[in-house]
């Protein structure tokens, strides 16, 4: 019990801001206790899992629940696991003053505070879920809540990844005195964390993509794993067209 | 203080119901402000069959129906609000945030009231099932818009201490809205049909609203 509190202590305190005292969308992450913030995002992607895999199971195949429950925080650690490599490698190359420890910690509060907002959508998600009986919809709408989650988890990511190379409470680490000096100026290196941020949401995209169905269709057989094939962006028109259009 | 004088002192904003020094009004008598304002406006609005055998039974489902509307939608949007509020860093002042929220409710639910014998007149003088459904749309609308008023009073004191603030008003109103519509849809008949018989739940009412004005505005278009 207290270890649940500590956790959502630690979730607590990064959503408020209080260890920057300020806006935490746009202060940035400060220094976290990553292995709570871990724990709070499982819960909290069991949570929101298992209110989106509620309309797959009402058929009567609960499976559909315990498979988004498990795939929902999958997605995100196989997001920052897929994307994670490519961000310190090109940090480290354009000569980002932080070493690969923080920079993890940064992103994984990024999706703790995306798994937040969606777990703080999901009550809305389970309402919809036993009042609707249309797929397409369904699938809209976490579309839409996964965008809107997103859109704030990145808006953070970004803000705290400049921070901690820009701002006054991370110490950088230390040059080596046969370390060559950086060929891209301070800019550069936050270029290159937007690039890293359009690569993180295209990855993110595709993951949800590769681990369908999140939602599941409860008039089709429960699958684990839909087959390969096919784009996101084809099956939201798809369902969008199919919605507006009967 | 006789029930009237708490209601007059809720509606001025004065006494124990005054926004100023930016403290959180009571949840508890706001929410019984709500329910008994609610409860009546709910007796009206079932009162469209009238009183006849087997009829007013729709006067006591949607008396519990519209106190239940409006704390089913309000309870499904508070933790996305209290989210979106700690992300804006205006966690501190949540308890205020709340209580304007819950001010809304309350206010919503007397201004229903206060409306109450326009829907009656408005019964009496239509036959028509139809309008006298369209007639509540629009006075659920009219109250939903007016106690903003009382929203952005009880904000007042929380918008000078930071303007972040008036962006979650946007935000509870959107999920308000996006809810509200769902809930209602689900929950009906508020009216009740005279050609079907009286029902708590109409029989297949688990739509979609959204889904539904879809289809409508697709069979108009063709």
């Amino acid at each position: 019990m207290e270890g649940i509190r500590a956790m959502f202590k630690e979730l607590d305190e990064l959503l408020r801001g209080r260890r920057t005292g300020q806006n935490p969308v746009d202060a940035g992450a400060g220094q976290m206790d990553a292995e709570a913030l871990l724990k709070a995002s499982l819960i909290l992607g069991l949570c929101y899992g298992a209110f989106m895999g509620l309309y797959g199971s009402l058929n009567g195949n609960v499976l559909q629940v315990l498979a988004s429950a498990c795939k929902v925080p999958l997605l995100f650690a196989l997001t920052v696991l897929v994307t994670f490599p490519s961000l310190y490698v090109f940090a480290a190359m354009t000569g980002a003053r932080q070493g690969p420890r923080p920079m993890l910690q940064v992103v994984l509060s990024a999706a703790a505070v995306n798994l937040a907002v969606l777990a703080s959508l999901g009550p809305i998600t389970g309402f919809f879920t036993l009042t609707t009986t249309s797929y397409p919809f369904m699938k809209i709408l976490n579309v839409f809540f996964f965008i809107v989650s997103g859109c704030i988890a990145l808006t953070f990511l970004r803000n705290s990844l400049n921070q901690m190379e820009d701002g006054p409470q991370s110490p950088p680490r230390p040059p080596r005195a046969d370390e060559a000096e950086p060929i891209i100026g301070r800019g550069g290196v936050r270029q290159v964390f937007t690039v890293w941020l359009a690569l993180y949401a295209v990855v993110s995209l595709q993951m949800g993509w590769v681990l369908r169905p999140l939602v599941g269709d409860p008039q089709a057989p429960f699958a684990w794993f839909s087959p390969r094939g096919g784009n996101p962006f084809g099956d939201f028109w798809g369902a969008l067209v199919k919605l507006l259009g009967g | 203080m006789t029930v009237a004088g708490r209601i007059d002192d809720f509606l001025r904003g004065r006494g124990e119901f005054s926004a100023e020094g930016s403290r959180a009004l009571g949840l508890g008598r706001l929410w019984g402000i709500a329910a008994a304002a609610g409860l009546f406006y709910g007796v009206v609005m079932g009162s469209y069959c009238g009183l006849s055998a087997g009829r007013w039974q729709q006067l006591a489902y949607s008396a519990a129906k519209v106190p239940l509307f409006l704390f089913v939608t309000y309870a499904l949007c508070v933790p996305a609000f209290f989210v979106f509020n700690s992300l804006r860093g205006l966690r501190t002042d949540f308890r205020i945030a709340l209580s304007a929220m819950t001010a809304m409710q309350a206010c919503l639910a007397v201004i229903l009231a206060s409306l109450a014998p326009v829907t009656a007149l408005a019964y009496l003088s239509t036959p028509d099932y139809g309008t006298a459904v369209f007639f509540n749309g629009i006075v659920f609308a009219a109250a939903s818009v007016s106690s903003q008023i009382v929203v952005l009073r009880c904000y007042r004191p929380l918008i000078a201490l930071d303007r972040r603030h008036r962006s979650m008003i946007a935000v509870w109103l959107t999920l308000y809205v996006f809810v509200g519509i769902q809930a209602a849809w689900v929950m009906r008949p508020f009216v009740g049909n005279p050609d079907l018989p009286v029902a708590l739940f109409r029989p297949g009412a688990w739509g979609n609203a959204y889904v539904a004005v879809i289809k409508l505005t697709r069979q108009v278009l063709q």
